[in-house]
Order: structure tokens, then sequence, then C-alpha cells
């Protein structure tokens, strides 16, 4: 009987985990995230410095923004090497 | 008179306590995300908050015990431990992300990065705890907190459609990618449904010696402060949805989300944005040490009370004197605090059904509420928030993981 029931639990478990991966993004999948993610990050990096340029951001964080768009922009790229490679 | 000042101040504490870096974060990610759609996930979060700091107030004025002292009474130690480490765990991953955004706040403002700021923050933190009492942590930080409202005059300025606003209540599929919008969904809910909110209420209501006479006034402190505390980070999703959504940038890293409030405020904005985050995080991060301080000593029935003299309750100070500098650690490890933000407000919604259901049975006991129990509308309100979040939780963190 309770050998039974965690049998069951583990079969559970393996159809949960077989569900899950099952769901993992596909190559073409992967790439469009990539693509969008480094839009999102040129886009961030723009409006960073407009908004640096009119004066409503102060020179320090505008080069701290400057810095994590360039790092986002890179790991995008990356991942879009990563992705359309075979 | 001092009824309608305690609901004033009641609903000034809940609008300037409900922004924190959980909200703030996955507000803002929904609105870059999937502009105006996700509105409905933080209604469900308010409603549901709302009836359970209703609930912690009422179990608290009427039978005088906090949550976690009930809970052990009533199931045992045994089964207490369940919820206890389930809000325990929780709370301590929201504690180092508050502590990681007030760490980032003053990374924004100084250059000097936030690895550096954490373990002062929580030295900050811990010495306001240790020296402060119960009035100051809870209305001082949430007086401070008003701040927030900076996102409503942002939002205005920005002209966010009013009709786009209301239709966002409503739950629609998502037109792109299903797994970011149903994680995003729950990490909303979990942030506004933080364990921490009604346990520290209970604590509160229980310290302040709440009787049957509090009853309006926690009525309307838990309506009237969760609802414009809910606006408040409807503000922020719809400044969001009209800086960023619009020009295709998704929230990554907590770098873009100042760009929020300098785009319609100006330089102004900015340092409205550094202040918000640096002020509604600290104000968090005070209840939150607490709170963990309340839960442990409650539960284990320790002396316990944050006006006591630290040697008065010394198990109760040891708690938040050890949980302080272990959370800020997180932040001086490099872990990136959006991510852990946003992983902690997600598993804060897995949780829900542990920590809710329980609170749940005490509601229904006359034992304990005599002609107070809960309706039938609040248990079934309570009930459906906590087992969808938690059901759509175990489906999305999984694929949002893989998918990221």
């Amino acid at each position: 009987m309770r050998r039974g029931r965690v049998l069951a639990h583990r079969l559970a478990l393996l159809g949960a985990l077989a569900a899950v991966s099952a769901c993992g993004k596909s190559p073409e999948a992967r790439a469009k995230q990539a693509a969008t993610t480094l839009r999102s990050w040129q886009a961030t990096a723009r409006l960073a410095d407009e908004e640096h340029a009119r004066g409503a951001l102060p020179g320090e964080f505008a080069s701290q923004a400057a810095r994590a768009a360039e790092q986002g922009r890179a790991k995008a790229e990356q991942q879009l090497r990563q992705a359309s490679s075979p | 008179m001092s009824k309608l000042l305690e609901i004033a101040l009641g609903i000034v504490t809940g609008i300037g306590g409900f922004l924190e870096t959980g909200s703030l974060a996955t507000s803002a990610q929904a609105g870059a995300g999937f502009g105006f759609q996700l509105i409905w996930a933080i209604a469900l979060g308010v409603i549901c908050i709302a009836f359970l700091v209703e609930m912690a107030g009422r179990l608290a004025a009427i039978s005088h015990h906090t949550l976690p002292d009930a809970m052990r009474e009533r199931f045992g130690i045994r089964f207490f431990l369940a919820p206890l480490v389930a809000v325990a765990l929780v709370s301590f991953l929201v504690l180092a992300a508050e502590i990681g955004g007030v760490a980032l706040a003053l990374q924004f403002a100084s250059g000097v990065s936030y690895r550096v700021w954490a373990l002062p923050v929580a030295a900050a933190v811990w010495l306001l705890l240790w020296k402060g009492t119960l009035g100051v942590v809870e209305k001082g930080a949430s007086l401070l907190g008003l701040v927030t409202i900076a996102f409503v005059v942002g939002a205005v300025r920005l002209h966010a459609p009013l009709a786009d606003v209301v239709s966002g209540l409503l739950p629609t599929a998502p037109e792109h990618d299903p797994a970011k919008y149903w994680f995003t969904a729950v990490s909303i809910i979990g942030a506004s449904v933080s364990p921490y909110l009604f346990y520290f209420y209970s604590a509160g209501a229980v310290e302040d010696g709440w009787d049957e006479g509090y009853l309006g006034v926690n009525r309307a402190t838990a309506a009237l402060g969760m609802t414009f505390g809910g606006g408040i980070a409807v503000a922020v999703l719809a400044c969001a949805a009209m800086v960023l959504h619009v020009r295709g940038i998704q929230v990554d890293r907590y770098e873009q989300i100042p760009l929020l409030l300098s785009t319609p405020l100006g330089r102004a904005g900015f340092w409205l944005f550094v202040a918000s985050l640096g002020v509604a995080c600290f104000g968090a991060a005070l209840e939150i040490a607490l709170q963990l301080a309340y839960l442990v000593a409650q539960g284990f029935g320790w002396r316990w009370g944050e006006n006591l003299r630290p040697r008065e309750a010394a198990r109760f100070t040891l708690v938040y004197t050890l949980a302080l500098p272990l959370a800020a650690l997180v932040s001086v490890a490099g872990m990136d605090p959006l991510k852990l933000t946003v992983i902690s407000m997600a598993l804060t919604a897995l949780s829900l059904p542990v920590t809710v259901v329980p609170l749940l049975i005490l509601m229904n006991d006359p034992l304990y509420l005599g002609e107070h129990t809960n309706g039938w509308i609040s248990n079934a309100a309570v009930l459906a928030v906590s087992v969808i979040a938690c059901i759509v939780a175990l489906v999305a963190i999984p694929l949002q993981i893989m998918g990221s």
C-alpha cells in the first residue's frame, strides 16, 4: 500500500518534470527572445542618452545606465549567436 | 475624533507602506512587458491582502492573540512549524530584496556599488529597531513612504489613458510570451499578498492593545489603506506602460526603472524615484525584520515587543540581530537584486496556501472570534486567490526559469 503510494508520487513527479522539459524553448524562440532583449537594451541606451542630454538624469546615473545597457546588449548578442549556431 | 484620526493614520500607513521593492519591480516589469494588461493582478492582490489584513486585525482585537501565537495554540507546535518555516523563508528572501533595494537607491545616488552599501543599510535598520519603538517603525517609515505618490503624479503627467487602465482590470490572455505573462502575474500577487504585511499588522495590533472597539478602524484601514496603496502600484505600472512599453523596453535590470519618473518629471523625477525606492524599501526592511522576530518569538512563546528594551526581550532582539546581516550578505555576494526580488515574490505566491489556510481556519473558529467569525465572501475570496496564485506559480516558475 505504502510502496504503491511512493510509486504514484514518483510517477507524478516524473510527469511534471517531463511536462516542464517539453515546454523548453526551441532555438527559434530563444533567438526571437534574444533579439527582443537586444532591441530593448538599445532603446534603453537611447532613452537614457536623451534624458541625460535634456538634464533629466545626473551624469553619474547616466553612466550607470549606459554600463547596464552595454552589459545587457553584450549578453543578448551572445545569446543570439548561441541560438543561431547549429 | 480620535477614531477618525486613527483611521486617517491607518490609511496613510497603508498608502505609504504598500509600495516596496516587490510591488515596484513587478509593476514596472508588468507595465513594460504587457502595457496595461496586468492591472487585474494588482487588483486581485489588493482584494486578497485587504481581506487578510482585516482578518489579522480582527483576530488581534477580539482574541488578543497574534497570528503565530493563535496558530501554535490551535494546531500545536508540530503543525505550526510548516507555516513558520514557509513565512520565515519567504520573509527572509523579501528582507534580502528590500535591503538590496535601499542599497541600489544609494548606488544610483552615489555611484558606489550596492554590494558596498548592503551591510551599512542592514546596520542602519538594526540600529533603528534597537533604539526605536513600534510607533517610530510603523508610522514614521510609512509617512516617509508617502513620497511614492510621485508615481501618481508621473502617471497623470504622462496622460495615462483611463480607459486602458479600467480595461486592464479585466483579465485577458497574453498576446505574446505567456510564460512571462503568468510569471509576472503571480509575482505581482506575491508582492501584494506578502505574509509579512498581515503578520506584522496582527503583532502591531496586539502591541497597541486593540480591543473590540477597534473593529471599525481596522476595517476602514484595511480596505482604504490597501486600496489606495494598490493605486500607487497601478500608477507605477501605468508609468512603465507609457514610458517603457511604447519604446519596446522590457525591465531586465533596476537601472531601467528610474526612467519611469525622470521622463515625466525631469531631474526632480529621478531624485523622487531614488527617494521612493530608498525610503519604501527601508520601511519595508524595518517591518520585515521586526515581523521575523515577532514570528519566531511568538511562535515559540518567548517574550516579545518592540516597545520593550532589548535586554527585556533578548531572544526576540537576537532574531532580527541575526537576520539582518545574513540578509545583507545576499546582496554583498552579488545576487542580482531584480532577480532576487521577482523570485522571492513568486515564491511568496507559491507559499500562500500554507500561510493563509491556517489563518482561515482560525478566522472561522468561534472560540477565538466569538460572533465575529468570517463570512463566506471573505473565506471564498482569500481561498480562491491563494489557491489560484499557488497553482499558477507551480506552472509558471519552472517555465520562466527554463525560458530564461
